[in-house]
């Protein structure tokens, strides 16, 4: 295929996908067709965060086994009489108390889970009711191009099932009808 | 209608809603009760109090419809979690990830000759260790562990896999299968939580690979002050093989006693002292010359190798089948001293091996010592109940994130520094594996408990191996990041 075929063929192909544009009552939806209509919504989306937080923990002292001495249970053991902040008690000796520790601060790692509020859409779908068939209201997003206008993308919900629009659209459409 | 028969309705209806499903789990709004009597009581309509006790029946439906969901969602999800295979059966999955770089950046021709040719040894890339495995416990005295090593690439081979029973009269514990031998306290540490990423000369040279089919028991005092273990073995390494063919059994008697005579309960553990003695009766196959030539099922297992304390491709120590091998003796001692973060190990063994008739005795030995310190201030946990070292616990996990105030924080983890004197004399009447002598300095950075990097830096010298006049220097490092779950 040459150059000049393949030109061709493009400008037929771009006048076709126009000329759907631009028919204007060919585009509008006939009376009961189902669409989708996006319906702008609040999202909650679950985030994961960090945060960090301070803890004091002990390194003890060590005692050395010169320093320890069994607390066996039985007669006269620690187990009876108890330790005393120097570690001897009563008749049996505890060994040496353990000594004071240090204190080390160390960070935590704390996960958290959030919700966050995010701009969505959630698509329905609906039945076309009570637009007339045979013209095209503004703001149904079936593109009519007007002077060089463009398209208005939206949906009236309006000229949807279940509003009052549509009720009363309905209504004007069937006392046409009747006469 | 009249006040007696108003009441009973409001009962009779109150009742079949309380009774539904129970209030304070399912989080009703529990005070219909109360409410239907004080209108009752106030004179409202019968009509005022079904209407309230209908949009109460509705809200709690909701509810309950929510929570059945919730239920739903909760069954599924532990429908689809791993169990076992039986009800009687529990099990717990197991595993390990090490990944390894070494690098052999220098080494004199004498090594060249070992491995590599003239380009020398190569560095290498991969996987050391890659397992997956499922433990648990089956009827109350009854317990197993199957683990498998995939790091091998398409050569799978098993490690631990045995079954065994627990709190038996005199026994304590039997394990049967194929498991650890009891010698070399660097062998039996995990290598989850080894200070060094490869074991010492001696150790893995007397104890190749660890784990041999045989049944052992475990025992434990009560003051956790003594452990032992002793068993029966198959000398034959089969974790790749998955069995052994041969009337001679080439069985071993090993056994371990080992003392913590010092340990502070007060600070939990940081300060603690450890000695044991280790020994090993075994009876190789070496009479049969076929036998010490081969690498059939019925070969000649008094063979003692190793690689440089580094992963190397092939084995720089090696003393090949001794032939006319008739039996060995090993005995092992350990010392541990732990002082807060700083620790001392050291091990020591010697192997005599008797040969035939007008063949000499030969004699092995070597041994290690090494000092590690936590610049962080943690310590090496102690595991009485089986006299190893245990998982390291950092004061502060490593992490490093953005917070939600928009700021970057980090954590530590925890930093260690080691360095290992190794050394080990495979040379005797006549056997040449070597002699061999090597300084590691090590640093691990522990990120949490279960994940960590080793680095290690190998200086060392093997000579004398298979010829005199043979070996040379050579220098090595290695990395590894494991994790284990």
């Amino acid at each position: 295929m040459n150059i000049r075929s393949l030109i061709l063929f493009g400008i037929v192909l771009l006048h076709g996908v126009e000329t759907f544009a631009n028919d204007g009552c060919c585009s509008c939806p006939e009376c009961g067709a189902k669409v989708c209509i996006a319906k702008p919504v609040t999202k909650k989306v679950k985030k994961t965060v960090f945060a960090v937080e301070k803890k004091d923990v002990c390194i003890p002292k060590i005692r050395f086994p010169w320093q320890i001495k069994k607390n066996q249970c039985g007669a006269g053991s620690c187990c009876q009489s108890g330790c005393d902040s120097q570690g001897a008690c009563g008749s049996a000796d505890c060994g040496c108390a353990p000594k004071c520790g240090r204190v080390k601060t160390v960070k935590v790692l704390k996960k958290k889970s959030i919700e966050c509020e995010k701009c969505g859409y959630e698509w329905e779908i609906k039945t076309v009711e009570s637009v007339p068939c045979n013209t095209c209201r503004p703001g149904l997003g079936f593109g009519r191009r007007t002077g060089g206008a463009t398209c208005d993308t939206s949906c009236d919900q309006s000229y949807f099932a279940g509003s009052e629009k549509a009720s009363a659209g309905k209504a004007a459409a069937e006392k046409a009808t009747s006469k | 209608m009249s006040t007696v028969l108003r009441l009973l309705l409001v009962l009779t209806l109150l009742g079949g809603t309380c009774h539904s499903a129970p209030a304070q789990e399912l989080g009703f709004a529990s005070n219909a009760t109360d409410n239907a009597f004080h209108s009752f009581a106030s004179g409202k309509s019968i009509v005022d109090d079904l209407k309230e006790i209908s949009q109460s029946v509705e809200k709690n439906t909701k509810s309950i419809s929510k929570n059945s969901d919730s239920i739903g969602d909760l069954k599924s999800d532990v429908k689809a979690k791993v169990a076992p295979g039986h009800s009687k059966a529990s099990m717990k999955v197991v595993g390990r990830v090490h990944a390894d770089y070494w690098g052999f950046p220098e080494s004199s021709p004498g090594i060249d000759a070992l491995e590599g040719g003239p380009r020398g040894p190569q560095d290498r890339l991969g996987f050391r260790r890659m397992r997956f495995g499922v433990r648990g416990n089956v009827s109350d005295q009854m317990e197993y562990r199957i683990e498998m090593e995939f790091a091998g690439g398409n050569a799978t081979e098993f490690r631990d896999a045995w079954l065994g029973f627990k709190d038996l009269p005199f026994f304590q514990k039997i394990l049967i299968g194929n498991q650890k031998r009891p010698y070399g306290l660097d062998h039996l540490n995990s290598s989850r939580f080894n200070v060094f990423l490869e074991r010492p000369f001696v150790i893995e040279s007397f104890n190749q690979d660890a784990r041999r089919l045989g049944i052992q028991s475990y025992g434990v005092s009560d003051d956790e002050a003594w452990n032992w273990r002793y068993g029966v073995f198959n000398q034959r390494l089969i974790q790749d093989e998955g069995n052994y063919t041969n009337d001679h059994w080439q069985p071993e008697f090993a056994s371990r006693l080992a003392n913590t005579y010092w340990y502070d309960e007060s600070s939990d553990g940081r300060g603690y002292a450890h000695w044991a003695v280790s020994s090993t009766w075994a009876f190789p196959d070496g009479t049969t010359p076929a036998d010490n030539g081969g690498t059939g099922p019925d070969a000649n297992e008094a063979r003692f190798r190793h690689r440089p304390e580094a992963r190397s491709a092939s084995r720089w120590l090696d003393t090949g089948r001794i032939a006319g091998a008739d039996y060995y003796n090993m005995i092992g001692l350990e010392k541990v001293v732990n002082v807060g973060p700083l620790q001392f190990v050291g091990e020591y063994q010697t192997m005599m091996l008797s040969r035939d008739a007008a063949m000499a005795d030969v004699n092995l030995h070597g041994g290690y010592f090494y000092v590690s310190y936590f610049l962080t201030g943690e310590h090496m946990p102690w595991k009485r109940s089986a006299g190893t070292l245990g998982r390291i616990t950092p004061h502060e996990n490593f992490f490093w994130v953005n917070t939600e105030n928009g700021t970057r924080e980090h954590g530590l983890g925890a930093w260690q520094l080691a360095a290992r004197y190794s050394w080990a004399d495979f040379n005797s009447v006549g056997i040449m594996g070597g002699e061999a002598e090597s300084f590691t300095l090590g640093m691990n950075w522990y990120w949490n408990p279960y994940a960590r990097v080793q680095f290690n830096w190998i200086h060392g010298t093997i000579v004398d191996n298979g010829t005199v006049g043979t070996g040379g220097d050579y220098d090595i490092v290695g990395t590894r990041f494991m994790i284990d779950f």
